[in-house]
């Protein structure tokens, strides 16, 4: 078996509340670190740029969907990415974007909003993408 | 090259098509490929879903001044949507299964929707 680190990007499509492709993103991305690989980035798309909402209140006892993504940065540092086109259309904003539409800022922090040149930097530079 | 498989229809904010646009921006050559549903991103008769918005045909038909014109619609779908080639934006190829294995084959990255 080669031990070639290989880099990925993963997208996300999916709601974070509707589906578990997000939880199912975090056991590859842990899978992954643990097997020395390295993660590029995690790109936030369409309905799965709710999993960076920070004012998210989960049922006693369960999780936000964001909280096992700040656990998994103590692993490794990669970027949490929402679509920023995408995330605005949904009502979330970081300080920013805010400030320029008189909204209360809602992005949790350790997430960052950007732009759709991230995942094509993305095509170029990972050498798998994995869309979940 | 990277590949853009749409198989869900069109919605009311094209998330999928601004990806495509980004890449072609961003000259990554994208080329997209239409599966079931999908295809509909690709029919002349398609309005917009929302008031104000862009109807999905018209938002391909600009893909072309990005040199993005490589658009690929199943053959078999094309047919169980009872729909022909003329009922399509006219730079879209219509391929059989086995070419569509060769366009993923021959992708660097595809990436589904």
């Amino acid at each position: 078996m080669s031990s070639e680190k290989i880099s990925y990007t993963l997208i996300l499509t999916q709601s974070p509340i509707q589906n578990e492709s997000n939880l199912t993103a975090q056991s590859l991305v842990s899978a992954l670190i643990d097997a020395g690989d390295t993660i590029d980035r995690v790109f936030f798309y369409q309905d799965a740029v709710y999993t960076g909402l920070k004012s998210q209140i989960p049922g006693q006892g369960l999780e936000t969907s964001y909280q096992g993504w700040i656990a998994l940065l103590e692993k490794q540092s990669f970027p949490l990415q929402l679509c920023i086109a995408n995330s605005l259309r949904r009502g979330i904003h970081d300080e920013a974007e805010a400030n320029r539409y008189s909204q209360a800022a809602n992005l949790q922090q350790g997430f960052q909003l950007s732009g759709l040149g991230e995942l094509a930097e993305a095509c170029l530079s990972s050498d798998r993408i994995i869309r979940l | 090259m990277n590949l853009i498989i749409v198989s869900t229809g069109p919605t009311p904010d094209l998330e999928p098509i601004e990806l495509l646009l980004a890449l072609a921006a961003f000259e990554q050559n994208p080329k997209l490929l239409l599966l079931g549903p999908g295809i509909y991103h690709a029919n002349l008769l398609q309005k917009e879903k929302k008031p104000q918005g862009k109807a999905a045909g018209k938002v391909l038909a600009v893909l072309p001044m990005y040199d993005c014109d490589e658009i690929f619609v199943s053959q078999k779908d094309l047919a169980q949507l009872s729909l022909t080639k003329d009922d399509l934006q006219s730079f879209c190829q219509v391929v059989s299964d086995d070419e569509i294995k060769q366009l993923i084959q021959h992708s660097k990255h595809c990436v589904t929707f």
